[in-house]
């Protein structure tokens, strides 16, 4: 995948994919956690958990404010899979920039590993994804420019 | 490549990818786009440089990311713990 722009985290919890699932599915349980940290508290403005149904999360920083953060759920497939767009609004830096998250839930003995691909799609603005040309030799080379550039 | 601010022209690109003009150009607008190059013209002559201002706002995109996910993965482990949820 594009090298330097997707995080791929994985950790194992202690429960069954269907209660880790369910902490992503309600603005009651996703408000409670979903935060890189306790200082920083997020409210949901709204939750519309359907294929196509979009959400808004508030982000309070202390000392800079709000960050508000956008998406739609595109996949949902309860307790395997779940894939939503994450896109920050103005006047956060990263602003626009469409972003893709895939959670997987897979059943282990120990209970469930998560897996969590967050994919910036369009982050160098190539934003006609749907584009005839844009295919995966393009995005290699556009990984390529980059190294480039940033040497 | 355009590193230490110095200009480029389009030319350069071309030679240094195995790919058809066309192809790059359209990397060059897209990187153009995302004001991650700029492109000053003279003449018939078009020239690129790196903003590396907006490079650092993309590799700090990942960080932040990165810490946002971890931060909450930890919290969610705390939230599905608790006895009574």
């Amino acid at each position: 995948m594009n090298n330097g722009s997707t995080i791929v985290l994985t950790r194992t919890f202690s429960h069954p994919p269907e209660r880790v699932f369910d902490a992503f599915s309600t603005a009651e349980a996703i408000a409670r956690w979903l935060s890189p940290s306790d200082e920083i508290h997020m409210s949901v403005q709204g939750f519309d958990f359907m294929v196509e149904g979009s959400y808004k999360y508030l982000f309070r920083v202390p000392n800079q404010g709000e960050l508000e953060l956008t998406g739609r759920f595109l996949e949902i497939d309860r307790p395997t899979r779940l894939s939503f767009s994450w896109c920050w609004q103005e006047p956060d830096p990263h602003a626009g920039i469409d972003s893709h998250v895939l959670v997987e839930f897979f059943e282990v003995p120990e209970g469930t590993r998560l897996s969590l691909t967050h994919t910036k799609l369009d982050g160098v603005g190539m934003n006609k994804r749907h584009d005839a040309g844009w295919n995966g030799s393009l995005r290699r080379l556009e990984t390529h420019l980059l190294i480039h550039l940033r040497k | 490549m355009l590193h230490d601010g110095t200009e480029e022209t389009a030319t350069t690109f071309f030679d240094a990818f195995d790919s058809a003009q066309p192809t790059i150009s359209k990397h060059i607008k897209a990187l153009e786009n995302a004001k991650l190059i700029s492109r000053r013209v003279e003449g018939r002559q078009h020239y690129f440089q790196a903003n590396p201002l907006m490079l650092n706002v993309l590799s700090e995109w990942v960080h932040r990311h990165q810490l946002l996910w971890t931060g909450s993965l930890d919290r969610l482990e705390g939230y599905l713990d608790q006895p009574n949820e």
